[in-house]
């Protein structure tokens, strides 16, 4: 997921859509640039429409050590830019997962603290399994990374009994 | 500075009209999302990175129903500014609020 794709690349691609020429984008984009840097000066916020917001944040002072020396220095307060997308990039952004829901964690009341036998019919685990397998192979025709759904707190592990089921609606 | 003064600006100083420039503006913004939603990232000379990363599965407490929760992953888009831009705005006057 950690792909990334060249500026030159990017232009080209955007020159095949937008019918315009590299060059004409590649001045385009620096304009671009130049006028979100003022915006951000001048206003402290920058609206792309149909993508999202740019906008400063202030940032307290605050204390920090100088990790080299050891050294307590003061990080004087300072402007952030942070992005913040608009809803349908939000939502494009995240559609494989968008299926996924908040869910409910029971206590596993076949498995004691510390991790004892697990009293459980060999029927039902065997289930268990295929619904697992399932939303695993669900998964992977999504291409959705296969999700760690076991938590374990001091009483105990914490199971899922089931993700919600991964439908592809579209 | 809002999409309209943005484009205001750009037809003003690349000397195009204002309808090009924004069909451009779709162009461009279109191209953005179709790489990250693809999850690929793209960097902007002296503005910036745009990239996704994907959350992972987290537990909470919610102390309404006091159960545990699991929140599913979700895929977010992650910017972070290049040190031009970041440098250029670090200490300008703005509402602090």
């Amino acid at each position: 997921m950690s792909e990334k794709t060249t500026y030159y690349e990017l232009l080209d691609r955007i020159a095949d859509t937008s019918d315009q020429s590299r060059d004409f984008l590649e001045s385009y984009m620096k304009e671009l640039t130049t006028i979100v840097e003022e915006g951000l000066t001048k206003d402290g916020e920058v609206r792309i429409a149909g993508f999202g917001k740019l906008e400063l944040r202030w940032m307290q002072e605050r204390a920090g050590v100088n990790p080299q020396t050891g050294e307590e220095i003061t990080i004087p307060g300072q402007n952030k830019v942070s992005f913040k997308p608009y809803k349908n990039l939000r939502e494009q952004v995240n559609r494989p997962y968008s299926q996924m829901k908040v869910e409910l964690l029971e206590r596993d009341k076949t498995k004691t603290p510390g991790g004892g036998n697990p009293k459980r019919p060999v029927e039902t685990s065997s289930q268990k399994k295929s619904s697992r397998e399932e939303d695993k192979q669900q998964n992977e025709r999504l291409g959705v990374d296969e999700v760690r759904i076991l938590v374990e707190d001091e009483e105990g592990p914490l199971v899922l009994e089931r993700l919600s089921p991964l439908q592809n609606n579209s | 500075m809002t999409n309209k003064d943005l484009i205001d600006r750009l037809a003003e100083s690349l000397d195009v009209t204002k309808t090009d420039v924004q069909n451009v503006l779709k162009g461009v913004v279109s191209e953005f999302t179709n790489h990250l939603e693809d999850g690929v990232g793209f960097s902007i000379p002296d503005l910036g990175t745009f990239k996704t990363r994907i959350k992972e599965v987290q537990k909470i407490y919610n102390p309404h129903y006091k159960k545990y929760m699991l929140v599913p992953p979700k895929r977010v888009v992650e910017f972070s500014p290049g040190k031009t831009l970041k440098e250029a705005v670090k200490f300008t006057e703005n509402d602090h609020e």
